[in-house]
């Protein structure tokens, strides 16, 4: 997929993984692989920048000896998805357009 | 590659971070690849799974925002961190000799500003002396303010008229002469900024 589309769907897929219950790095990499195959390397700058645009808040929890980053969506998280739930009508409306599908002749 | 390559390697890629950032990835990463060798796979596996170090610093950097971008080029490229107590005592002992520098400095700095512009106002009095001189000695030759007859008087606003011509001419020296002033005193001034810094 072009990258410019995929970053921007990334990041709010990201907050749909973590939307029902807290997640940690490894665990949303799974949970997205229903839709996505993402690495590690590509889902670090998207959990940064969602922190620092306050999408989501971090915490560590201990485990098994070691310290696991947990990620939770905020209220403002909450909102990035329903504004794309109207941004998809768009997307389907450009997709549209772009292939010529559904227009009258 | 075992996982304390892997992170050595990474350490390395990312020493221009800051040390928060740079902690910050790391530690994502060694979870990652932690997390991965839980789930059952093996070391390998799980490095390999995570890429190359060099892919991943790629990545981070990429992912840096423009602040810290700026902030990491602020502080030259180096790591930001507090000065030692050794950096902290050689400032103030250096003190003796730093402060007659910077006062150094400055004198020349400020000299070099009030020559550069004394220079020019100089020129605009030549020029206007000129012009003024011309005018007055057309207006005492106009008058009769001279010996010599009407010889005297013609020869005089002769001379005025020349000199006024002169000075004239030279009008159009003084926009870039203050112009060049200008960058010159704009250049030196950086130049001795650079020095201190």
């Amino acid at each position: 997929m072009d990258i410019q589309l995929k970053r921007g769907l990334l990041e709010v897929c990201v907050l749909a993984a973590i939307k029902d219950a807290d997640s940690y790095g490894y665990q949303i990499i799974k949970d997205m692989k229903a839709c996505v195959e993402i690495s590690e390397s590509t889902l670090y700058p998207i959990l940064r920048r969602l922190e620092t645009d306050g999408l989501l808040t971090v915490y560590s929890v201990e485990h098994m000896g070691r310290l696991r980053k947990y990620y939770r969506i905020t209220d403002a998280g909450r909102n990035r998805i329903e504004e794309f739930r109207q941004d998809w009508q768009e997307i389907l409306a450009i997709g549209r357009f772009i292939l010529g599908e559904g227009e009258t002749e | 590659m075992t996982k304390k390559e892997f992170m050595d390697a990474l350490s390395w890629q990312l020493k221009a971070l800051p040390k928060k950032e740079k902690k910050s990835s790391l530690s994502y990463y060694e979870e990652m690849i932690g997390d991965r060798m839980e789930d059952g796979m093996s070391e390998e596996e799980a490095v390999t799974a995570a890429g190359t170090p060099e892919e991943a610093a790629e990545e981070i950097f990429k992912g840096l925002s423009l602040i810290d971008k700026a902030r990491m080029t602020i502080s030259k490229g180096g790591r930001t961190r507090n000065a030692t107590k050794t950096e902290k005592v050689l400032f103030w002992l250096s003190l003796p000799i730093l402060i007659p520098l910077v006062i150094a400095a400055v004198s020349i700095g400020l000299t070099l500003f009030i020559v550069s512009w004394a220079l020019f106002i100089s020129w605009c009095a030549v020029v206007a002396a000129f012009i003024l001189g011309g005018i007055g000695a057309i207006v005492l030759g106009i008058a009769g303010f001279v010996r010599g007859g009407i010889a005297g008087r013609l020869m005089l606003i002769g001379a005025g008229i020349a000199c006024a011509g002169v000075g004239l001419a030279l009008i159009p020296t003084v926009k870039p002469l203050f112009k060049l002033i200008k960058k010159t005193v704009k250049f030196s001034i950086h130049k001795e900024a650079d020095h201190e810094a």
